[in-house]
């Protein structure tokens, strides 16, 4: 019994052990993989934790494009900062806020990704009378655009009832873990619609897996080899942009085809997507006295 | 001692008045003998009366055990109303008397030994009443040690059954406390406000007449269940609207003694009775009138319109002193809701919890207070000292106190005598001047302003009054501007994360320091709502509020800061709603709140109107105003013949 649980201790130690990365060459590294985006932080000690009335102070925020594409139109933005209490500069229609145009993603030239740091200067109000502390709550807010490529290989069989087609298998629902960004090609279902013309439709579900929130979806192109593929966005007004709210991330865009091939064949489906993100944080800072 | 044997007799047969009689001691014996003759009286009357039926039903259904729980309550709702009616030495002889019974009361309903219960009833009111809560470290040693024995004495005979009833017999110790005046005396001891709650725990609440309906007897069915499951559900309902609607305040006590007495307890109950006001209405009986209305939906606001009638109607009875029904009561009942309508929303305001130290100030009676002063001759000689401690940590300047004295006996006609003080500045004796001290604490004396033949003999009351001149106390308001073009994704998305990040709590509301008054403050359209949509069409409303156990004398000046940290100051604000250099009559004793007129603020500053996300900003008030505080204090001078 004893050397049952010891053998049993052992497979686990082993099934973990497994959960181990391999090293990979960063050549062939795909950094268009998985669920990235970009990070958001202070640095330490910028701003202090507690703050005492009328004192200067600094917050630096640090931007960490972890996401294997390049980010655009980035703003960052101070939100619900009482300026009696904390003036901070520079200040934009009220609220303190700095932007940036691009900030890269990963790659092989740049593999961490690109950083960069924004500096805020702040000066300290008074407490009112003579109260102990003044704990502000604010939001550091995040905002970019950027986007996603999508490349997969697909199996097209026009004669779904051809049994005697030895070409490839056909596939109508395949899933994908994402493709280094937030937003992500999450499933594609695969539909042939057989005939005389047959025709193929891509039923792509694109959803966000990361910490913000999308704003907006806007299609860029799809192709199925060198063809294009004509697409529109399920319940939307626009059919190639689409706006998503804050409770339902995610979209389904449709795409087809009439195919000229008869026989099963394999080719690459490309999609790509330019997005809107924002993400925020909730954060604290404090006066004493 | 045989009055009350008889009593206990008639609950629960010759074992249980032996018991009971053991306990009370010959002295107590013989007071309770008295409320023990009007108990049997009051008994019979209920045989006789309306409440025959439930009797009967209960005897029938629980047995004469049980019946104490019954008379508890009948006792304690007497002991209640007398109370009510400030007769002070039956009370006391009735709360030992309910104390007893409660232990009785508390073992029938436990179905226990009631020696079990006993136990801790007796060792804490030895300690309190015959050794007058006694703190000494050796004292407390032995006593503590010999107490201990009777606790574990049971414990070991019964093999740890005994620990139940015991701890049970700390809960007539605490009805015991309430009802004397617990509350009040924390509340008057740590100058708390006079919350909703503590205002009806106060006034509201017959602690003992609670005991006896929790300790009625279970049942489920039977002629009597009905009577005892109503009257549970009435008490429960009565605790939920008096005391569980209204909020808790915290709070927190130390003094040197371990504990006051009987007389200070019952004093501090008195005196919060007299100033929380008589015009409060019964928040359970307001509940239930708005219920019966079937004002389901609004009850909140139901109740807070009755009880602002029942104000109404209190100050143009009693302080106006108008007779009901007349015309001039009818027309002070129109004055005074037209009074309180210019303020077409009443808000309120809060304490700011980040202001630890606010401006406070209490007139001390010191130990050396002579009670009682013997005089030899006719010619009155004593000195009356009183101590003002004020606490200043703000450090305000320009701050004068003037101390003013009367002697006063009721029984005597015209015996009402000014008195003179000293103590103060040197150039005027009555007045203190306060210019920036941190905290300040000075004697004066006060002595009788006598005309040549005449002197004090008797007892009396001296009226120490302390009024503060150029009090100034700051309030402020915060409110988040989303502007007008903001969508309701936008709206649906952001209202709750603002709401969560800044206006959690009373963070809504106007904040001040918990001083003597402060000005409660409030703009948006609705005004309680903190944030701010759109830039046109808002309201303003505003009112003084008396937050100490004094009054206000005057206003003499307020003003409300809408231009915040911004250049521009919102728009279209009549000048008299943010401020007034002219002075305001002060409030009532009755009427805590100095209404202020409502405005309309047109629009707001550019930058706010459409902010790309949204502006968070806060705005401040400030009061000057005059403020008195007063202490009374009985005396005794017996005059001797020289």
């Amino acid at each position: 019994m004893k050397r049952l649980n010891l053998l049993f201790l052992i497979i686990i130690f082993v099934l973990l052990v497994g959960c181990s990365k391999t090293p990979e060459k960063l050549s062939q590294y795909n950094f268009k993989q998985g669920v990235a985006e970009m990070r958001i932080d202070f640095i330490d000690r910028a701003p202090p934790e507690e703050i005492y009335p009328n004192s200067d102070f600094k917050m630096v925020v640090q931007l960490d494009n972890q996401m294997g594409y390049d980010a655009t139109t980035i703003e960052v933005n101070f939100v619900g900062l009482n300026r009696k209490y904390f003036d901070v500069s520079p200040p934009d229609k009220g609220n303190p806020q700095q932007s940036l145009d691009l900030l890269k993603g990963r790659s092989i030239t740049a593999p961490d990704g690109d950083k960069k740091y924004f500096d805020f200067s702040g000066n300290s109000g008074d407490l009112f009378q003579n109260a102990e502390e003044y704990l502000a709550n604010y939001f550091l807010t995040l905002s970019y655009f950027s986007k996603i490529e999508f490349t997969d290989t697909v199996c097209i069989n026009p004669n779904i009832y051809e049994i005697y087609d030895s070409g490839c298998k056909f596939d109508d629902l395949k899933s994908y873990s994402g493709q280094g960004a937030p937003l992500a090609v999450d499933e594609i279902e695969e539909i042939i619609l057989p005939g005389d013309s047959p025709e193929i439709e891509f039923r792509i579900r694109l959803k966000n897996k990361g910490k913000g929130k999308i704003k907006l979806i806007d299609f860029d192109s799809a192709k199925l080899g060198s063809e294009s593929l004509n697409c529109k966005f399920q319940n939307s007004n626009t059919d190639l942009t689409i706006e998503l709210k804050k409770e339902k991330q995610e979209a389904i865009l449709i795409c087809s085809k009439t195919l000229k091939e008869k026989v099963s064949y394999t080719t690459t489906l490309l999609l790509d997507f330019t997005y809107q993100y924002e993400l925020e944080k909730k954060e604290k800072l404090k006066i004493i006295k | 001692m045989g009055k009350l044997s008889g009593l206990m007799g008639a609950l629960k047969g010759s074992g249980a008045a032996k018991g009971i009689g053991s306990v009370a001691g010959g002295a107590l014996g013989k007071a309770a003998g008295g409320v023990g003759s009007a108990v049997s009286a009051g008994g019979s009357a209920i045989s006789g009366a309306g409440f025959a039926a439930g009797a009967t039903a209960i005897k029938e259904t629980t047995g004469a055990l049980r019946t104490v729980s019954f008379l508890m309550i009948i006792l304690g709702v007497i002991h209640y109303t007398l109370r009510v009616m400030g007769i002070s030495g039956v009370t006391t002889i009735l709360s030992l008397l309910l104390f007893i019974l409660a232990g009785y009361a508390l073992s029938s309903k436990l179905d226990t030994d009631r020696w079990a219960v006993f136990i801790p009833m007796i060792i804490f009111f030895v300690w309190w009443y015959v050794f007058g809560s006694s703190g000494e470290s050796t004292f407390l040693m032995y006593y503590g040690t010999f107490s201990a024995l009777f606790y574990i004495v049971p414990l070991i005979f019964t093999k740890g059954q005994a620990i139940k009833p015991e701890l049970y017999g700390l809960l007539p110790v605490f009805f015991l406390f309430m009802d004397v005046g617990l509350v009040s005396f924390i509340a008057k001891e740590f100058g708390l406000t006079s919350t909703p709650v503590l205002k009806n725990l106060v006034l509201f609440m017959p602690w003992w007449a609670f005991f006896g309906l929790m300790t009625l007897p279970t049942k489920k069915e039977g002629p009597g269940a009905f009577l005892i499951n109503t009257a549970k559900i009435v008490g429960i309902l009565y605790i939920i609207f008096t005391i569980l609607i209204p909020s808790m305040p915290s709070v927190a006590y130390a003094q040197d003694g371990v504990l006051p007495t009987m007389t200070e307890f019952e004093k501090t109950q008195a005196d919060a009775r007299a100033e929380l006001g008589k015009n409060s209405a019964n928040p359970a009986v307001l509940n239930w009138k708005c219920f019966i209305e079937g004002r389901y939906t609004d009850l909140p606001q139901c109740v807070e319109e009755k009880k602002e009638i029942a104000e109404i109607e209190y100050i143009c009875e009693h302080e106006e002193r108008y007779k009901p029904g007349t015309t001039s009561y009818k027309k002070c009942v129109v004055k005074q809701q037209e009074e309180r309508n210019k303020g077409i929303t009443q808000i309120s305001g809060s304490i700011d919890p980040t202001i630890k130290m606010p401006t406070t100030a209490k007139l001390v009676v010191s130990d050396y207070f002579p009670k009682k002063t013997f005089q030899v001759g006719g010619k009155t000689t004593a000195k009356f000292p009183i101590e003002l401690e004020i606490k200043n940590p703000r450090k305000q300047e320009g701050i004068e106190v003037i101390i003013t004295c009367n002697f006063v006996n009721n029984r005597i006609r015209d015996g009402n005598y000014l008195g003179k003080v000293s103590g103060g500045n040197s150039d005027d004796p009555a007045v203190l001047s306060i210019n920036g001290e941190l905290e300040i604490s000075r004697s004066f004396i006060c002595e009788p302003e006598l005309p040549n033949d005449e002197y004090l003999n008797g007892s009396y009351e001296i009226n120490y009054n302390a009024t503060f001149i150029n009090l100034v106390t700051k309030s402020r308001l915060q409110r988040a501007f989303i502007g007008d073009e903001k969508d309701e994704v936008w709206k649906k998305e952001w209202i709750p994360k603002i709401m969560k990040a800044h206006f959690s709590g009373s963070n809504a509301k106007s904040q001040a320091p918990a001083d003597f008054a402060r000005m409660n403050f409030a703009f948006g359209n609705p005004i309680e709502k903190p944030i701010i949509e759109g830039s046109t069409g808002m309201l303003l409303s505003s009112n003084i509020e008396n937050v100490g156990s004094g009054t206000i004398l005057e206003v003499s000046k307020y003003n409300i800061d809408l231009s915040g940290d911004e250049p521009a100051d919102l728009l279209g604000v009549k000048p008299e709603c943010v401020g007034s250099t002219t002075p305001v009559k002060g409030s009532s004793k009755y009427n805590k709140i100095i209404y202020l007129p409502t405005c309309v603020i047109k629009t707001v500053p550019d930058n706010l109107k459409n902010p790309p996300n949204y502006i968070f900003k806060e705005y401040e008030a400030e009061i000057t105003y005059d403020y008195q505080i007063n202490k009374k204090v009985n005396m005794e001078i017996v005059v001797v013949e020289g």
